[in-house]
């Protein structure tokens, strides 16, 4: 159970899931069925251009399971990686992934060796923030645009 | 002397209450305070990097200056690295080496590239009791070392071929030799005393991606075996098979913070085991040939799991049973086709982690049924204080 901010009104209720055209799956918890279904890739997200925080909640998503960017982080960037993985390897990650890649992340490719400062692998995470970093270099070495 | 140790004392007495009183009281609240705007957010984030890297920098800077830094010895201090000039061989999917010191096989359950975490691991243990009244010594070793070199990384190899598709499996080649002691010995000798040594090598395919499963192994392991007097001798050949689908949670997990209440995952091995045992000595066996075809499940829980380090404004809805209660099931079964004849053996085992890093326990086990692989039958309770590291 996470803290609720208190009175606090939802930051991101602006980017509330109805006003985005985001795949149905990502919405609500993500039944295990739904994952690997390829109808269900959220392909509505056709703009050449991702937010960080969009990226952040994908990632959480592939945590969770649960899709809510009304809803407040559930993962800290400074959570150590080795904290979330439990009897998991980061290549047991990495193939997670980019086996959800076509779901939850446009279909880029998710890199293992980092190649630059700015595009980081996965062998290289050590925090959840890393693991950002990755994703958010992945997109733009693919060609899009994160703000 | 006396009056001035008696005022000392005094005093001490009256800081060490006013001390207990000070630490028993509740912390008091922090101001809750409205929310920060994003532009006030933004500023104090800033406000707080600027501190610790002017911090850091200041530190960094005062040691690299007095100790007249080249800017080798700056790439040095960070761990930069700079490949060496026209060094293009280097293979970047290579795989160094790796030594495991585990309790048993399940322990090193995958040989995979990255070593498991030590801290979701059982480590080897060796014990010994010297009883100088009756005068016996017993001697309990749980362990196994293994040696793992691996062929390229698959994770590396398939995420630099641009034409793969997703999920689509990739490959890879372990060999590692190991040697593995289970049992207890004693002095002099008892007819309960069950022992074994064995030596061999897994040889092991991994399969990284596919259709069912994130994980396969199949794993190949001739070994020769022996008891802890090296008078048994039987030779042998396994055949393993080992998933993870971290979907189904078997094999592992990712961790989920918004779920407080159980965090669980199982171990699946198919197995088959072919033994010749030429003599028995302290194993349990008797003389002849094997042919085990089995499996063993291994699930495991952990109640009320704790997430504060991975999410710092996390609140357990039960913060006195917060990562203190765990529980292992562990079930082998196995066929032996040579005589038609079963061997089940359960354990259920009950935890309570002593300390927050888990790596102290205390723990009561019931172990039930024939171990196949010294086919002595137990009915046992066991209170157990355990530490890994």
């Amino acid at each position: 159970m996470t803290r609720k901010p208190s009175k606090q009104k939802p930051r991101a209720k602006a980017e509330s899931p109805k006003k985005k055209s985001i795949g149905k799956s990502i919405h609500k918890p993500t039944p295990i069925t739904s994952l690997f279904s390829k109808q269900k890739i959220l392909a509505n997200f056709a703009g050449a251009s991702v937010s960080r925080d969009e990226i952040y909640y994908r990632l959480e998503w592939v945590f969770t399971n649960k899709y809510d960017p009304s809803s407040p982080h559930v993962i800290a960037p400074i959570a150590q990686i080795s904290a979330l993985l439990k009897h998991l390897t980061l290549e047991d990650l990495w193939e997670k992934l980019d086996r959800v890649s076509p779901q939850a992340f446009h279909g880029i490719t998710i890199p293992w060796l980092s190649n630059a400062p700015n595009y980081p692998g996965v062998k290289d995470v050590k925090t959840f923030g890393d693991l950002i970093n990755v994703i958010v270099g992945a997109y733009r070495k693919a060609g899009w645009t994160v703000s | 002397m006396k009056t001035n140790l008696g005022v000392v004392s005094t005093i001490l007495i009256a800081l060490t209450l006013h001390g207990t009183a000070w630490a028993d009281s509740p912390p008091p609240n922090p101001p809750p305070g409205p929310a920060l705007t994003k532009d006030q957010l933004a500023a104090a984030i800033r406000k707080a990097y600027r501190r610790n890297e002017n911090a850091t920098f200041d530190n960094d800077f005062n040691f690299l200056w007095s100790n007249h830094a080249t800017q080798a010895m700056v790439d040095k201090y960070f761990g930069i690295k700079n490949p060496p000039a026209g060094d293009t061989s280097a293979d970047p999917c290579a795989v160094p080496p790796h030594l495991f010191i585990r309790q048993n096989r399940l322990d090193t359950f995958q040989l995979r590239n990255a070593p498991l975490d030590v801290a979701s691991a059982k480590g080897a243990s060796i014990m010994g009791t010297n009883d100088e009244r009756s005068g016996t010594r017993t001697l309990t070793v749980n362990g196994r070392a293994q040696y793992a070199i691996s062929s390229d990384d698959p994770a590396c190899v398939a995420s630099l071929d641009p034409t793969r598709p997703h999920g689509a499996p990739s490959y890879q080649f372990v060999f590692a030799p190991f040697v593995d002691a289970q049992g207890t010995i004693d002095t002099p000798a008892k007819k309960t005393d069950v022992n074994d040594v064995q030596g061999g090598v897994d040889l092991q395919f991994n399969v990284l991606g596919g259709p069912l499963f994130d994980e396969q192994s199949f794993i190949l392991t001739p070994y020769v075996q022996t008891d802890f007097n090296g008078i048994a001798q039987i030779q042998g050949v396994t055949a393993g098979w080992e998933p993870v689908n971290t979907t189904a949670h078997l094999g592992g997990y990712l961790t989920d913070p918004t779920n407080s209440y159980l965090a669980w995952f199982w171990q699946l091995r198919g197995e088959f085991d072919n033994k010749h045992v030429s003599t028995v000595g302290s194993t349990g066996y008797t003389k002849g040939n094997y042919d085990w075809l089995g499996g063993t499940v291994q699930v495991h829980f952990d109640f009320f799991p704790g997430y504060g380090s991975v999410n710092p404004f996390y609140v357990s809805p039960f913060p006195l049973l917060e990562d203190k209660f765990y529980t292992n099931l562990t079930l082998k079964s196995f066929w032996n086709a040579s005589s038609n004849k079963s061997a089940t053996w359960f354990e259920a085992e009950l935890g309570y982690n002593l300390t927050a890093d888990k790596k102290s326990s205390i723990s009561v086990k019931y172990d039930y049924g024939t171990d196949k692989d010294t086919l002595v039958t137990s009915k046992k309770y066991l209170l157990a204080i355990n530490y890994k590291n």
